[in-house]
């Protein structure tokens, strides 16, 4: 069975970075995290807060939705 | 180097990993002083006296961190009055009953250490629950009243 902690969540965080130029490093001051953190949730190994979330998406001018979504099942 | 390591403990996962750890480590350091509190007692056959301050750090340590994670859950069912004595009931009970069954009925003069653990310890342990539980709720309470 399923369950919820089980949903994989998506993002396309990296791809609006690179539309604003911003570096992993540069949106990382903005958002006032480490790199590392901007990294692993670029790489889906690491689920923000929804602050940090929200601080994201005002960054990069992208409503949540277009920033997080959930994985569809392969 | 020092913006950077102030921005590092400023980050949210930083927060998430020192949780961890320090879980992590509050269970090994647990474990350990479990060890050393069997050696010290069965090995080196220290009387209960030499080592009371270990036992007590440790009880302290477990139920510490027990206690503080179901109070900041708050979320524990808060037990009635009637469910109180009930549950002391069942607990002294079941207690008394292994006890007795195991190690026969104590000299009455042992009363200290046999009959008055068993039945105290029982009731300290529902009315710390009832504690917590009760104070937990009510700050969770109290903070989703906040937010209205």
């Amino acid at each position: 069975m399923t369950g919820m902690h089980d949903i994989k969540i998506d993002n396309s965080l990296k791809l609006a970075r690179v539309e604003k130029s911003l570096t992993q490093s540069g949106l990382a001051e903005l958002a006032g995290v480490t790199r590392q953190t901007i990294g692993l949730i670029e790489a889906g190994k690491y689920n923000p807060t929804l602050k940090l979330c929200l601080i994201l998406g005002l960054i990069l001018d992208k409503s949540l939705e277009e920033l997080f979504r959930i994985k569809e099942d392969e | 180097m020092f913006k950077e390591l102030f921005n590092a403990s400023q980050d949210e996962r930083s927060v998430i990993v020192t949780g961890r750890c320090a879980t992590v480590f509050l269970g090994i350091t647990q474990i350990l002083l479990l060890l050393a509190l069997l050696r010290r007692r069965y090995l080196l056959d220290q009387p209960t006296a030499e080592i009371w301050d270990i036992q007590a750090v440790l009880l302290l340590s477990i139920f510490g961190y027990i206690g503080a994670r179901l109070y900041l859950w708050g979320a524990l069912p808060v037990l009635s009055f009637k469910g109180a004595i009930l549950g002391y009931l069942l607990l002294a009970g079941s207690v008394t009953g292994g006890c007795l069954l195991l190690l026969g009925i104590p000299e009455p003069s042992d009363w200290a250490s046999t009959w008055l653990p068993a039945l105290l310890g029982p009731a300290i342990l529902i009315c710390m629950y009832s504690l917590v539980a009760h104070l937990g709720k009510r700050r969770i309470e109290k903070m989703m009243k906040a937010e209205e």
